[in-house]
């Protein structure tokens, strides 16, 4: 028994002690990263730049609305219709165009200003330990090359940001706790804004090069391709204008054959920045529905089956609408429908082949008319469809695609050079570069030229790429376009049945989006909601 | 493997002593009174291991030297001890235990039931294991007064959450601690309700304060079964139940959802006739011509069988007890693939090891399966227009036929998939009790809990989510826990005589838990033979997570009690815990109560007990997860071209690093109070607690780049008051008849929030502002924290509203049939500013039992209710059943024709139906017959056939009848997808003891 005793006492004393040694209690990452890792070694610093990819990809891969979010702007704009769905909403006003309860607003507006803040919060912090590490004298290559893309991402971010708000504020230091409380009175001014645009791009530019190893990283060429936008959006077309000439002279960027620009996984000389997916691949990301938005739902048509040829499997949320399909049929020949745009499905399913139709024959059952309201089924099933998106590895049925998303392309450049140009009296280089374009597609060069035909050729390139709204908004004709060519006029009076024809809601003060009222509840009490929606 | 475990049970089978006899003593025992015998009474030689029991009509024969002392006891009675002289013949009569002189376990001890001075309520055993089930907390729901149940997951092996008196925190967690025989567990369900011998609730900061940590929510008590000296017994006991799909809703069948969905499209369209094209699809209309029509829930739900075994052996001498039991249970859900198996072993095992020294040590051996339907399933959604079954009467993949491929046929989608987890717990615990003096007792008590759980998914190549590609997708998931616990307990009765009684409790502890986490996801399956197991060659993710949390802790309680009236306790409690940030781990809580027994002063012939109890105290809850006060990465990845390189993102949670403890401090007074021969007994309580440095999760301005922080600030307050009582209505020797009524309120209040101010831009007043929590609850000064925050619903606009002259202006771009809701400021739009708070919370509930014995025959019957109960009803909030694109519960909804005022109209572009949530925001209260029980206690004869000391065979109905106006499977379940309908069960069973 005195062993017993004694055993006792050992096991009494063992387990006691054990918990007396320091930081007993002290709480340790066991599988995680710290932050401060990511902020204080050029290691942490290449890995969180890889996570502004990733990040910087999110709004694609959200299943919010049937994945509607990265489709947001280009419902918004002018040549779209949308037909059905969530997406249709933005399109039609009832969502996005105030802020009573409005849960497109709250929901997709509050989301585009987070995400956006959000990957300034994380540049911020990038920025303020690079410049450490460099204070301390480090200097690889590596690390001021991220640097570089850290302060593309900040910049990109503001530029979006103010695009989309115009009543944002500029905050260049980390958040801290005890600085995550503070409340913004007000906005920042414009200058301010483009000031630190121009400066982080201007670092970019500098460090970049035009190449890269690993495709999808920013480059030379995409962060001048965005500056330009930015001199662009301050009327400065002098300075857009020399970005641009050099930008094409000199980088190794040229536009494709026009049945390439699509093509694959889009790497190739035309791409300046596309967002990377792989499917089943760590790090792929999960997939994005764009393709399934924007082609038609012909396969509810008897004799039609979904396939590749007819632009995969689609659902006819959105489609281009008729002012769009308008222009792409001015010219003959116009070789981007059938490459980047789907005019026709064709019948190709034996077994349900309804009587008189052989396979091969183009869907044309329904009509654009008020008779019988087969403008919906038009719409739904049968309208013009974008192929940009199109993942043609994924099996035809499946709505989850994988593509590379295409950002900024040679083409825009082209178009934005025209443009500027144009402004600059250089009418001989504005049409070169407008041609550039034009011929690429097969179509006749025009002759003369005007912002009107430049915009019109803008609508047939660049269609539902997600720049006509800011581009749009930027020359001020937001407005006036969206009262002209807004939907379709059987559309938008259908949608008046169950609520207001969006004509009548769509006001002037629009083109700045409504700060969602859960952001605002959020800032100071004095800061500004954008003119027009109080 | 279920054959070691039987083998493992026997060995455990003690040895009987034999000892040299001297005189051959006779007797009878019976029932003081009611001058019954009592069969099966224990008789034992004190101080040995001989023993007896007496047979069905009060006998025993035992042999015993003279001078010994015999003792008698029976389960109920208060024993008794004999001297023995001459006499050979002795006529033993027991009385029936006066339930006052109960012992009762509190924390860290025992106490007489007439002497506690905190809140403890009592859970009748018998009563509340009367349901099939493995979710103890179930067994709870309306057994005491303050303790609120809520459904959590009716799937087999599910569980539901506990709430005893109010939430406390918002962020950090309400379930309550659970202590069984000691030792803190995690899980609830992991104790068989078979091994359970009594279940206590310290709901008050005296009863709790010794648990510090975690004690805020309050603390459940379970003792398992233990065995007793000289008294062996042989149990078994067996169920089989029938479980049935309940509801109190029909769903539209094919002529319904004909008229529904053209109802819906009239709407849309504004056209009386609208073409047939815009309703329906090509397929559909196909099916509809050919009267096609599916009853989903009738071809995929069955009544599904559940069983349950239960043996126990219990063994006692003087010096050693053994208590083994060995269960199991296995149910089948009415949704095909799910189901639950459990096999459960039990040891509780205890020692004299010297006269000092004794031990006591406690193993549960547990194996767990359980195996879930493929995510989502939701019948009620189903189109009652669909073809799931081809023309040779194969399962189809897609119930609308290949052109509409999104519409994917459940019954495939189960059929093709898997999704199993096995759970493995082992618990060990070893404790020493030391007599370092006559009153002075060390215990070393020493636990160690290893639960391990392997879980597979697999979605074979022809699954909707494995296929296109992917040749099968398997999840598999291991986790890994480990918790230990040490313990130094010293106890010293200081003073026991009859003035004076004082004994103080000092507890020293450590617990640490331990965590892992693996996960993998692979595609690219060789076959679907080998389902998750087989080898894939593509891995989509990996993860790992680790975690670790610790507490240390020491406490000091002393007890005082003057002429057995007056009562003090107090307890105080030091923890400090690994969770909070550096400089912020340690939390001290102290509480004090008193109580009177007034009784004794009264001396009132009908006034058996009357007891006045206060107390006031603090306790602590630590409920956050761990690396809260840390900044931590996400890892993510990214593929650059056909590269995928490593990236991480900062976590939208912001570090805090001034995290720390949240405190509750409750005030309670009771009175217990036992009238006419302790027949009408009872319990008042009020109680108002108060928990300050609320744990909060508090939104981030989305400009900071993070979403979320953790901190503590604000104040949050629950009252309420309690009522429990019983009425021994009949009470004689063939007939019984108790009345039970357990009934609760509690009112939840926020006091303080963050303090910060905004100036309302109308009146230029300053308000608090209110702040909103990651699951979107709105918190706000004077409001519960369950509310619902939201325009208030005014019902359905109706076509007089739109005429000229109408009270009513109608919002723009409304129409008849949809949702009216008020506009609270009347300032022409419906915003945030007419936005009203409703509280979710029940105004009460409670219970009402009855139990009936006539002879061997009883029955007992519980009816629970919940009152002013407000849930979201997603079925009814859901846009699509609007747009009727989905089936749903038949509703007499807004047409033209029959106009209603409460339901809206249907309309295939249900975005123009705004307020949904206002709408489907209805009152969930309801009365529910829980419980009817029917048995019969074999009688001599029967026993004396079957070899039995007792046994029992009854039928119990649960679920049998439910009153509520909310739409759903129960009451307490949201109609949504993924939810497992709690079912109606018939149970037969059988109790035999040998």
């Amino acid at each position: 028994m005195k062993k017993i005793k004694f055993l006792l006492l050992i096991i009494a004393l063992g387990f006691s002690t054990s918990c007396y040694q320091e930081d007993f209690l002290k709480d340790e990452l066991l599988s995680n990263n710290s932050v401060d890792f990511l902020y204080s070694s050029s290691e942490g610093i290449a890995n969180a730049v890889v996570g502004l990819y990733a990040l910087n990809r999110e709004p694609y891969q959200r299943d919010w609305f049937n994945g509607a979010v990265p489709l947001i702007l280009q419902a918004k704009s002018d040549i779209s219709a949308g037909v059905d769905g969530e997406i249709s909403l933005f399109s039609n006003c009832f969502w996005g165009c105030g802020l009573d309860g409005d849960y497109g607003t709250e929901a997709a507006f509050g989301y585009f200003w987070a995400h956006n803040y959000r990957i300034i919060d994380i540049t911020n912090n990038i920025i303020l330990g690079g410049s450490t590490l460099i204070e301390n004298g480090n200097n690889e290559p590596e690390l001021l090359k991220n640097l570089a893309e850290a302060r593309t991402f900040r910049a990109h971010a503001y530029f979006t940001l103010y695009r989309l708000f115009q009543n944002i504020y500029l905050k260049t230091e980390p958040t801290n706790p005890e600085t995550a409380f503070d409340r913004p009175q007000d906005k920042s001014s414009k200058e301010e804004i483009f000031s630190l645009i121009r400066e982080d791009l201007l670092v970019a530019s500098e460090e970049l090069s035009y190449t890269t190893a690993q495709f999808g990283r920013w480059t030379k060429a995409a962060v001048d391709h965005v500056r330009a936008k930015v001199e662009m959006w301050d009327n400065n077309y002098s300075k857009a204008a020399e970005i641009i000439d050099d930008l094409i002279q000199n980088s190794p960027h040229s536009l494709v054959g026009v049945s390439q620009v699509f093509e694959g996984e889009l790497q190739h000389p035309e791409t300046l920045f596309a967002v990377n997916f792989k499917k089943n691949a760590v790090g792929g990301g999960a997939w994005h529905q764009m393709n399934w938005q924007t082609v038609a739902h012909y396969s509810a048509v008897p004799g039609m089956v979904q396939s590749l040829e007819n632009g995969g499997d689609g659902f006819g949320f959105i489609s281009l609408n008729p002012y769009a399909v308008n222009l792409l049929n001015a010219n003959p020949n116009d070789q981007r429908i059938g490459n980047y745009y789907i005019f026709e499905y064709l019948y190709n399913d034996e077994k349900t082949l309804p009587a008189g139709k052989n396979i091969g024959d183009p869907l044309d059952l329904y009509a654009n008319s008020a008779q019988d309201d087969d403008f919906f089924f038009y719409f739904k099933r049968q309208s013009p469809g974008v192929l940009k998106f199109l993942d043609n590895t994924v099996d035809p049925t499946d709505r989850m695609h994988f593509k590379n998303v295409m950002v900024y392309r040679l083409a825009e450049t082209y178009l934005l050079g025209a443009e500027a140009h144009f402004e600059l009296g250089n009418t001989a280089t504005a049409l070169q570069y407008l041609n550039a374009v034009r011929q690429r597609a097969g179509i006749n060069p025009a002759a003369s030229i005007s912002i009107e035909t430049i915009f019109e050729e803008r609508a047939r390139e660049l269609a539902f790429e997600g720049q006509r709204w800011y581009s749009l908004k930027r020359r001020g004709i937001l407005y006036d376009y969206l009262m002209d060519h807004m939907n379709s006029d059987l559309l938008n009076t259908y949608y008046a049945r169950n609520h207001v024809n969006p004509l009548e809601v769509y006001q002037p003060h629009m083109v700045n989006l409504p700060i969602p009222q859960g952001v605002l509840d959020l800032l100071g009490a004095s800061y500004p909601q954008n003119d027009g929606y109080n | 493997m279920r054959k070691i475990f039987y083998s493992i049970l026997f060995l455990f089978f003690l040895p009987t002593f034999l000892l040299s006899q001297n005189l051959s003593i006779t007797g009878v025992i019976k029932d003081s009174e009611t001058e019954e015998p009592l069969p099966g009474a224990t008789v034992i030689v004190a101080g040995s291991s001989q023993g007896t029991i007496s047979d069905f009509d009060g006998n025993f024969t035992i042999s015993a030297p003279v001078g010994a002392s015999l003792s008698f006891s029976s389960l109920g009675y208060q024993p008794q001890l004999v001297l023995v002289d001459q006499d050979t013949v002795l006529n033993i009569n027991l009385s029936p235990n006066n339930e006052l002189d109960e012992i009762v376990v509190v924390g860290y001890g025992s106490q007489k039931r007439s002497n506690i001075v905190g809140s403890v309520a009592t859970v009748n055993v018998d009563k509340a294991t009367q349901n099939p089930t493995t979710n103890v907390s179930e067994l709870l729901r309306g057994r005491a007064a303050g303790v609120q149940v809520n459904l959590g997951d009716a799937r087999p092996g599910g569980n539901s959450n506990i709430v005893i008196r109010g939430n406390v925190s918002v962020a950090g967690g309400n379930n309550p601690l659970i202590i069984v025989d000691g030792l803190p567990f995690d899980n609830l369900n992991d104790i068989a309700p078979e091994d359970i011998q009594s279940i206590e609730i310290l709901k008050d900061a005296v009863s709790t304060s010794i648990y510090g940590a975690r004690a805020s929510n309050g603390v459940i008590l379970i003792t398992t079964k233990k065995a007793k000296a000289g008294y062996s017994s042989f149990n078994y006991s067996g169920f089989v139940t029938t479980q049935t799909l309940t509801r109190n809703f029909d769903l539209y069948d094919g002529q319904g959802y004909y008229q529904f969905r053209t109802d819906a499209w009239k709407a849309r369209l504004g056209l009386e006739n609208p073409p047939l094209r815009f309703v329906w699809n090509e397929f559909e209309l196909d099916l509809i011509y050919n009267d096609n029509i599916v009853d989903w829930e009738d071809l995929a739900l069955n009544d599904a069988l559940l069983t349950s075994h239960a043996l126990s052996y219990s063994s006692g001498t003087e010096k050693s007890t053994v208590y083994s039991s060995l269960n199991y249970f296995t149910q089948d859900g009415i949704i095909p693939n799910s189901g639950f198996d459990r096999l459960q072993f039990k040891l509780n095992y205890s020692h004299q090891l010297t006269d000092k020294l004794n031990m006591e040590g406690i193993i549960n051996i547990q194996n767990a399966d359980q195996s879930r339907e493929t995510g989502g399933l939701f019948l009620a959604n189903l189109s009652p227009i669909a073809k799931p079954f081809d023309d040779n009467g194969d399962l189809v993949k897609y119930y609308f036929g290949q052109e509409n491929a999104s519409a994917i046929n459940p019954l495939w989608d189960q059929r093709e998939s898997v999704d199993e987890t096995e759970t493995n717990l082992t618990d060990i615990s070893l404790r020493f009790n030391y007599d370092l003096l006559p009153k002075l007792t060390y215990s070393l008590k020493t636990f160690y809990r290893n639960r391990n759980t392997d879980q597979g998914t697999y979605r074979s190549s022809l699954h909707s989510a494995g296929d296109e590609g992917n040749n099968g997708i398997g999840v598999l998931i291991d986790t890994q826990y480990k918790q230990l616990l040490v313990e130094h307990i010293l106890n010293y009765e200081i003073l026991t005589n009859d003035t004076h009684n004082l004994d103080f409790t000092g507890v020293h502890s450590f617990d640490e838990q331990n965590f892992k986490y693996n996960q993998l996801d692979k595609s690219d399956f060789v076959n679907d033979a080998l389902g998750y197991n087989g080898l894939a060659s593509n891995l989509l993710s990996n993860s790992r997570d680790v975690w670790r949390r610790r507490v240390l802790s020491f406490m000091g309680r002393v007890r005082y009690s003057l002429q057995d009236k007056y009562l003090v306790e107090i307890t105080t409690r030091a923890d400090g815990a690994s969770v909070f940030s550096d400089n912020n781990k340690w939390g001290l809580f102290p509480a004090l109560s008193a109580a009177y027994k007034l009784d004794q002063d009264l001396n009132l012939d009908s006034v058996d007990q009357l007891k006045i109890r206060l107390s006031y105290g603090a306790t602590g809850n630590q409920g956050i997860n761990p690396l809260e006060s840390l900044g931590v990465s996400n890892y993510n990845p990214y593929t650059f071209g056909d590269t995928t390189v490593s990236g991480s993102t900062a976590s939208s949670r912001l570090r805090n690093p001034n995290l720390q403890w949240e405190t509750t401090t409750t005030l309670n007074a009771g009175v217990d109070f036992g009238l006419l021969s302790n027949r009408v007994r009872g319990t008042v309580e009020y109680y108002k607690s108060n928990t300050t440095d609320l744990l909060l999760d508090r939104q981030l301005a989305s400009s900071s780049g993070y979403t979320i922080t953790r901190f503590n600030v604000g104040e949050l307050q629950n009252t309420g008051f309690e009522l429990t009582l019983n009425n021994s209505i009949i009470r004689n020797k063939d007939v019984n008849l108790d009345l039970g009524l357990v009934w609760s309120t509690n009112q939840n209040e926020v006091i303080a929030l963050t303090g910060e101010t905004q100036i309302d831009p109308e009146t230029g007043a300053p308000y608090f502002i209110d702040i909103t929590d990651t699951s979107g609850r709105r918190l706000s000064i004077g409001q519960s924290i369950n509310s619902l925050w939201m325009p208030e619903f005014a019902g359905i606009y109706q076509e007089a509203d739109f005429l000229e002259g109408s009270p009513i202006t109608p919002r723009v771009g409304a129409k008849p049939g949809h949702i009216r809701v008020i506009d609270q400021n009347q300032d022409g739009i419906i915003d945030i500013n007419d936005n009203i708070f409703i509280n979710a919370d029940p105004d009460w509930y409670g219970s009402i039992n009855a139990s009936l014995r006539i002879k061997n025959f009883d029955l007992f019957m519980d009816w629970y209710f919940v009152q002013g109960v407000t849930r979201i009803n997603s079925v009814l909030s859901n846009g699509e059943y609007w747009k009727a694109s989905v089936n749903g519960p038949v509703v007499p909804y807004y047409t033209a024709d029959a106009p209603s005022t409460i339901w809206p109209a249907a309309n295939a572009n249900a975005a123009w139906l705004k307020y949904l949530n206002s709408f489907a925001a209805q009152d969930a209260s309801y009365q529910r017959l829980r419980t009817l029980t029917v048995g019969y206690n074999f009688g001599d004869t029967l026993n004396q056939l079957l070899q039995t000391k007792s046994g029992r065979l009854y039928f119990t109905g649960t679920n049998l009848l439910t009153f509520t106006d909310f739409l759903s499977y129960s009451p307490e379940q949201d109609l949504s997808a993924g939810v497992f309908p709690e079912t109606l069960n018939m149970t037969l069973g059988i109790k035999l003891t040998f």
